[in-house]
């Protein structure tokens, strides 16, 4: 039902039951906001977004408060602008002003909300209730001086990826964000999914970067170093640019890496084409061999972890499939290390990653297959960004250059990894292929994409029968998943999971904000890719077939087997 | 007490709620318990139980098809939980936290039902209500607020616990009826209602009736029922800090303004109580406080700030006293004093610094510490009313220090030894002053402008030096020698007293300072009598208590006989009560209006005086003279009965009528009170304010006039010696300051004495070691004369008694 209301002296229809806030955007009113974040949360702690209605004798929180027919709202009274700038200045109060050394400085809403409401001067000081920073983990770091408590990263945490790592301890001014008994991060079920570093308004909590360990690198004349970035990283890398979400900046960003002083460019992508093969290769062979099932995904490190944590007992529901990048390491320090002639030690493989987890990933002990470290740093699409800043990169100006062999070369499949469903895609366009022995005609499962929670779709195969997928997105999703196998109702065959919530295009190393349309954006990027390209099927990528020749054999052969393939830890919830 | 509601009477609330229950269609009823009261679960448990057994509870009750059933929760304890969302949110099992409203509870509540929320007082009136009807319910309490509402009583009152009232019963009868007033004789300072985050209602609103509206109107709230009394030892800025320490603690951190903001208010706090106070703080504290009341998110938050405003409201002045005189009138924030029993000195005697000398036999040095802030030892050590002894913390093991009556020990030995102590004298600065009025005021300033190196002269209308205490205390509390030797001790040092000078007649202003005094010092005391506006009140027989006193001073031959009747309950009725039977009256009666603990004396000299034969008639007030051949007979007086509070807590006299009766008499002494005779006043620039007495900076003393000062009595009304003495110091000091001076006080020994080592007495700290008496003249030995009452102490005693003291500036080094 539609109501009508007054804001700021203008009437305004809206529908019943919206906030204060959505009301006066739609007035064209913007009212300062903090805690709230569309999508992940409105709890009306922050105190930012205050209002005064006519009638009420307190103040109001606009994220929260529904609007009621016939309401008077004022927005920018005298008692208004003093309440908002007093809560902000009770931040201020307790913040440590380490802006100009600050990860997250022009990029802090603290900062920009300081600005905007006009603070000039700190009126407050006192104690500071100070905290520690935890840089425990190797894919997030946390310096709890800063945080505002906001509690965007635990309503992340907890709500859209069900892990709870960090909760809030202690009230009043001793209240934090920590995890449990506070512990070290590191030593807690964190999935290292990064969801909380994306949602963090300033920078208490941000990835760990590995940016001046990639400087030395590069600095180091005995070093080749190589770079492979993921799919999803072309298609939100431009927006730290200034480029509009969705926008493919591929050729640039390979030109940048180049300029950067990296020896080869690959492509992750290209590792994502093997990975379909191998993966479903193992489908198949589970089919027919009544292994495991439903198969599920295990490209996406946070997944792993988050199962491995919370679901031991469902390991054997995992491919066995190392994530693409990592295959792409291993594969830089043997396959291409002899085909080059370098002595692989010398090789140091860098990552560009929508992903933080994949910090974690690489220092996993079952991740030295090539007999060394076979990814030696992940950086994220945010890193990357904040290099070719630090280089002087002029990004706009770069021409487009393209990937290096051998490891280069990939298909439609590969790049619609980087969006949820996207594996599933490339997955049945292959397996149906392989199994039937039969050219698709449509390669669009469309029923797999888009950013419902879970889906899932129904594909005849001749010989086999129906094959039943499902999708997840978000950990949140994926416990809802694994809770039906556990009661033995999902009778899929094979299961896709992403950790993040869209996929890796809102992976939580991507550029910040992140939100379901810039998702939809990012994924129609690549959407778009695989459209223009030639080959969109993975068994169709020449080089594949090249490395299948030259060097591994057969998926899940001996040299697939060893390189290519891993196995999984349980490890305890708490 | 909703606790004591579950562990007296659960089943009330059982009924209630499944009375509740069954209008709203409720099926679970849930009650949160705090962890912290096992006995109010077990029983509530217990109940239950039987009211299963019953059919009151479960399904269909009574045979109907209506289910309900109660479960317990219990609650950690967190005062947060209190609110009802936070309440609800830690029922599901979460951190009790607030959120915002709406929705509120009715709409979507616990597990997103809609829920029915009150607190166990409510639902406990709910069966009697219902049993009694509602109008029943409804002739208790006042228009708006009905029923009645139970408080829990605590702090400085004697009788502590929980009580049911009618809404609207007035504030001063639940503290002096029901709680039977103040411990100890203390003075009422102020209520605190509604809980750590309600407000405080001082002293002059002790009529309030507690009911909402009015409540609220002063700043406070009923809330749960927290009634907590502070007394004057008391320190309001303390006070608020307390409850505002506990609000903190307690707000659940999910809003900046209360987080922070409460901490940021505290943190200014504890500055002004360490004596970090800066002016500004005020402005800060309510900056701080309106804002956070506007934007907290929950009720915790927005009253938070109460207890400070509430305070800034009704005491800013002590607020100021900490921030601009670094001075806790209470006597409890530590950091501001050495000792409690100094700060409360008016005259800054170094109370612990000769208490503890005289404790390890050092008497020289203790006078010579005494001498530091008082040139009337021998004095004050008999007739000063101690304020010091009031805040000894000695008090709270057993019975304070005998600070006065060590003073007067030592005052006593140095004034038998020869040559007595002399303080030490600034160099001659060659400018005068001069002093109007010899008593203690006077003379005290006289003394320190001496110390500081100025020539004074007092002129004294007089004959006698002393002021009051020539003329107004009787010898048998300060025998005339003590009084001229100390006297004599200020003269030595220079001063020079011009005696039957009456300022205003004799000398004026303009004369003196053209005499080349540089500056006056005006202390002429209050030494006017009161009339008593009765019939009859002119009779021969009649007399005002000051003059009658005077007289008997100055030797005048008074012929006392028969009976007298004195109209009074201070020291001066008290005095001429004493006075007037040793001068040979066969019986003397006291007529006081109000009651005994009303009496402004001192209640060891009220004592003394029933120890003597006096008769004390309490509520008892004059109506008019009777007169029997043109001479006074008696007096007609009336019953009175105590009704409403006045202005300074005390309760109004009010007649009964038809109870007049009358008090022979021969002859009557109306001493309800003087005040200064300001008649020197020309017109100079010194001004008399409301109150009839000269006015001027409280902080310097100065008056509209350069170069005129005032103290004592005549700026204060009738007070007190001690305060004289200080305001003399305080003037003196202001003196040299306006003269060019530094202004300082005399304060050689403190640094040393603080760091004194004492030889420790382990059974004067660990026993009770009750107060060493001060001997006194058996009564049979006072009839008709003026010999002193009470003995001092020898010695042994003396030291003994010093002993006892705790050493409270003794701070650990942290
Ligand atoms: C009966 C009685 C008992 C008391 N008992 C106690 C007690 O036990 N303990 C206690 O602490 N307090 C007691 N007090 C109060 C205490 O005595 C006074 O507060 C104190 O004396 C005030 O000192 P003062 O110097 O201001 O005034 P006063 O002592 O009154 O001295 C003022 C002096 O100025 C003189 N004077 C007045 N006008 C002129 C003029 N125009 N020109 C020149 N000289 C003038 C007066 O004659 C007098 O000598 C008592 C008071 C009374 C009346
Ligand atoms: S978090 Fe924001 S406000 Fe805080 S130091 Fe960093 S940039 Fe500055
Ligand atoms: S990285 Fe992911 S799992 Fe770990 S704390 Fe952040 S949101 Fe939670
Ligand atoms: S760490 Fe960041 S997201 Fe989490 S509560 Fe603190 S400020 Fe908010
Ligand atoms: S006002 Fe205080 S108690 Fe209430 S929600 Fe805010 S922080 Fe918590
Ligand atoms: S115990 Fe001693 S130091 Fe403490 S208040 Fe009493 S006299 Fe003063
Ligand atoms: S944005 Fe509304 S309270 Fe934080």
């Amino acid at each position: 039902m539609m109501i009508n209301i007054t804001i700021d002296g203008r009437p305004v229809e809206v529908e019943e039951g919206t906030t204060i806030l959505n009301a006066a955007a739609k007035a064209k009113v913007r009212i300062p906001t903090l805690c709230y974040l569309p999508e992940v949360q409105a709890i009306g702690a922050c105190r930012v977004c205050l209002v005064e209605v006519e009638g009420n004798r307190t103040l109001q929180a606009a994220c929260v408060a529904p609007v009621a027919n016939g309401q008077v709202i004022h927005t920018n009274t005298e008692r208004v602008r003093k309440a908002r700038r007093f809560s902000v200045e009770m931040l201020l109060s307790n913040h440590p002003f380490e802006c100009l050394s600050c990860a997250k400085n022009l990029h802090c809403d603290l900062q920009s909300l300081a600005y905007d409401l006009g603070i000039r001067e700190i009126r407050f000081s006192g104690e500071k209730s100070g905290g520690r920073i935890d840089e425990s983990s190797p894919s997030i770091r946390r310096d709890q001086n800063k945080c505002i408590l906001c509690r965007r990263c635990v309503t992340v945490c907890q709500e859209i990826q069900s892990v709870t790592a960090l909760y809030m301890q202690g009230r009043g001014f001793e209240t934090r964000v920590e995890p449990a008994f506070d512990r070290d991060i590191n030593d807690v079920a964190c999935t290292n999914c990064g969801q909380c570093s994306i949602v963090c308004p300033v920078g208490a909590i941000t990835e760990k970067e590995y940016i001046d360990d990639v400087w030395a690198a590069l600095n180091d004349p005995t070093k080749f170093v190589v770079i492979q970035d993921a799919p999803a990283v072309r298609a939100a890398l431009g927006e730290e640019f200034g480029y509009p979400p969705g926008t493919l900046v591929t050729g640039k960003m390979l030109a940048a890496a180049r300029r950067l002083g990296f020896d080869r460019v690959f492509d992750t992508n290209f590792a994502a084409d093997l990975t379909i093969l191998e993966e479903g290769t193992e489908l198949l062979t589970r089919v027919k061999k009544g292994g495991v099932l439903p198969m599920i995904t295990s490209c996406s490190p946070g997944w792993i972890k988050f199962i491995e944590h919370f679901y031991p007992e469902l390991l054997d529901h995992l491919s066995t499939c190392k994530s693409p990048h990592m295959m792409l390491g291993a594969l830089a320090k043997t396959y291409f290390a002899q085909k080059v002639g370098i002595d692989p030690k010398d090789i140091v493989v860098v990552s560009v990653m929508p992903c933080t987890a994949k910090k974690f990933e690489c220092n996993r002990p079952e991740m030295y297959d090539s007999g060394y470290k076979d990814v030696d740093y992940v950086l994220t699409t945010r890193e990357f960004a904040k290099m070719i800043k630090q280089a002087g990169i002029d990004f706009e100006g770069l021409p487009d250059e393209s990937y290096d062999d051998p490891l280069g070369e990939y298909t439609g499949a590969a790049t619609i990894f980087g969006a949820t469903g996207g594996v599933m895609e490339a997955a049945l366009r292959t397996a149906y292929e392989v199994a039937t022995g039969k050219t698709l005609e449509s390669v669009e499962f469309t029923g797999v994409r888009g950013l419902d929670g879970i889906k899932e779709a129904t594909v005849p195969v001749d010989g086999i029968g129906d094959v039943r997928v499902a999708v997840a997105h978000g950990l949140g999703n994926a416990r809802k998943l694994l809770e039906r196998i556990k009661k033995g109702e999902a009778n899929y065959h094979f299961i896709e999971v992403m950790a993040c919530p869209g996929g890796c295009v809102g992976g939580g190393g991507q550029p910040i904000p992140v939100n379901n349309e810039i998702r939809s954006l990012r994924a129609q990027a690549l959407y778009n890719e695989d459209c223009a390209l030639t080959h969109r099927k993975s068994h169709d990528n020449p080089s594949i077939k090249k490395i299948y020749e030259e060097y591994l054999g057969q998926p899940l052969g001996e040299r697939s087997h060893h390189l290519l393939h891993t196995h999984y830890t349980p490890r305890s919830k708490f | 007490m909703d606790r004591s509601v579950l562990e007296g009477d659960p089943h009330s609330v059982i009924e209630a709620m499944a009375i509740a229950a069954y209008a709203i269609g409720a099926q679970q009823g849930y009650v949160y318990v705090r962890a912290e009261y096992p006995l109010a679960i077990e029983r509530l448990n217990w109940a239950i139980g039987q009211a299963r057994e019953y059919k009151f509870l479960g399904k269909n009750i009574l045979e109907t098809d209506f289910n309900f059933d109660l479960e317990i929760r219990i609650g950690a304890g967190a005062f947060v939980c209190g609110e009802e969302t936070a309440l609800m949110i830690s029922i599901e099992g979460k951190r009790g936290e607030p959120r915002p409203r709406p929705p509120f509870p009715v709409v979507k509540g616990l597990f997103n039902a809609p829920t029915l929320l009150n607190n166990v007082e409510t639902y406990a009136n709910i069966p009697a209500i219902i049993n009694n009807g509602a109008a029943w319910y409804a002739q208790y309490g006042t228009e708006k607020s009905k029923g009645t509402k139970v408080f829990a009583l605590a702090g400085a009152v004697n009788n502590t616990g929980l009580v049911e009232v009618p809404m609207g019963t007035p504030l001063g009868d639940i503290v002096f009826n029901i709680g039977g007033g103040i411990k100890g004789g203390k003075k009422y300072k102020a209520a605190q209602l509604g809980g750590p985050s309600g407000g405080c209602i001082p002293i002059d609103h002790l009529n309030v009736p507690v009911d909402y509206e009015s409540v609220a109107e002063l700043g406070a709230i009923v809330g749960s029922g927290g009634l907590i009394v502070a007394d004057e030892d008391t320190c309001m800025v303390d006070f608020a800090r307390f409850f505002l320490d506990f609000i903190q603690h307690e707000s659940c951190g999910k809003c900046p303004p209360c987080r922070i903001g409460t901490k940021r208010m505290l943190e200014i706090l504890r500055r002004i109580t360490h004596g970090e106070g800066k002016p500004e703080d005020i402005d800060d504290l309510i900056e701080l406080a309106t804002r956070i009341k506007d934007s907290a998110l929950c009720g915790l938050g927005q009253t938070a700030p109460n207890p400070i405003l509430s305070t800034l409201q009704y005491f800013k002045h002590e607020y100021m006293e900490h921030i601009e005189d670094k001075h806790c009138r209470a006597g409890v924030c530590s950091a501001l004093f050495d000792a409690p029993c100094q700060n409360a000195c008016p005259a800054d005697q170094n109370a612990w610094g000769y208490v503890t000398l005289i404790s390890e036999g050092r008497m020289k040095e203790a006078i010579a510490v005494i001498k530091e802030s008082n040139p009337f030892p021998a004095t004050l050590g008999r007739v000063c009313v101690h304020p010091c002894e009031a805040k000894c913390r000695r008090a709270q093991i057993d019975a304070p220090i005998s600070i006065c009556s060590l003073k007067r020990y030592a005052a006593d030995v140095d004034m038998k030894s020869h040559p007595r102590y002399k303080p030490p004298v600034e160099e001659p600065k060659g400018k005068k002053v001069a002093v109007i009025g010899a008593g203690p005021a006077g003379l005290a300033g006289a003394y320190f402008l001496a110390l500081k190196g100025y020539g004074v002269t007092v002129f004294e209308a007089l004959p006698v030096a002393g002021g009051m205490l020539a003329v107004g205390i009787p010898d048998y509390r300060l025998p005339r020698d003590i009084l001229e030797s100390e006297v004599k001790s200020i003269t030595d040092l220079g001063v020079e007293i011009k005696y039957n000078m009456a300022f205003g007649k004799d000398i004026t202003a303009e004369k003196l300072f053209g005499e080349g005094y540089s500056a006056i010092l005006v202390a002429t005391g209050a030494h006017k009598g009161q009339k008593l506006n009765v019939p009859g009140e002119e009779t021969p027989g009649v007399l005002d208590g000051v003059t009658f006193l005077r007289d008997v001073n100055l030797g005048k031959t008074l012929k006392v006989e028969g009976k007298v009747a004195v109209i009074g309950g201070g020291n001066v009725a008290i005095d001429a009560a004493r006075a007037a039977l040793r001068l040979g009256a066969n019986e003397v009666s006291i007529l006081y209006r109000r009651e005994r603990s009303d009496m402004p004396a001192y209640v060891e000299e009220i004592d003394e005086a029933e120890n003597e034969g006096i008769a004390i008639h309490t509520l008892t007030a004059p109506l008019s003279i009777v007169a029997k051949g043109g001479k006074a007979a008696g007096v007609e007086c009336s019953r009175m009965s105590l009704g409403k509070f006045d202005k300074g807590g005390r309760r109004t006299p009010q007649a009964i009528p038809g109870s007049d009766f009358v008090v022979d008499a021969d002859m009557v002494i109306a001493a309800i009170g003087q005040i200064p005779d300001l008649s020197w006043m020309n017109g100079d620039g010194v001004k008399a304010d409301r109150a009839g007495t000269v006015e001027v900076n409280m902080k310097t003393l100065a008056t509209g006039a350069a170069g005129i000062f005032a103290a004592g009595d005549n700026v204060r009304g009738p007070a007190t010696v001690v305060e004289a003495v200080g305001d003399g110091k305080m003037a003196a000091m202001a003196i040299d300051e306006y003269l060019g001076g530094d202004g300082k006080a005399p304060n050689a020994f403190r640094d040393e004495l603080v760091n004194m080592v004492v030889s420790y007495d382990e059974a004067a700290y660990q026993k009770e070691l009750g107060r060493a008496d001060m001997p006194h003249l058996p009564v049979s030995k006072r009839e008709r004369n003026f010999n002193e009452v009470v003995l001092g102490y020898d010695e042994r005693a003396a030291v003994e008694e010093a002993k006892r003291c705790l050493h409270c500036y003794v701070r650990q080094t942290e």
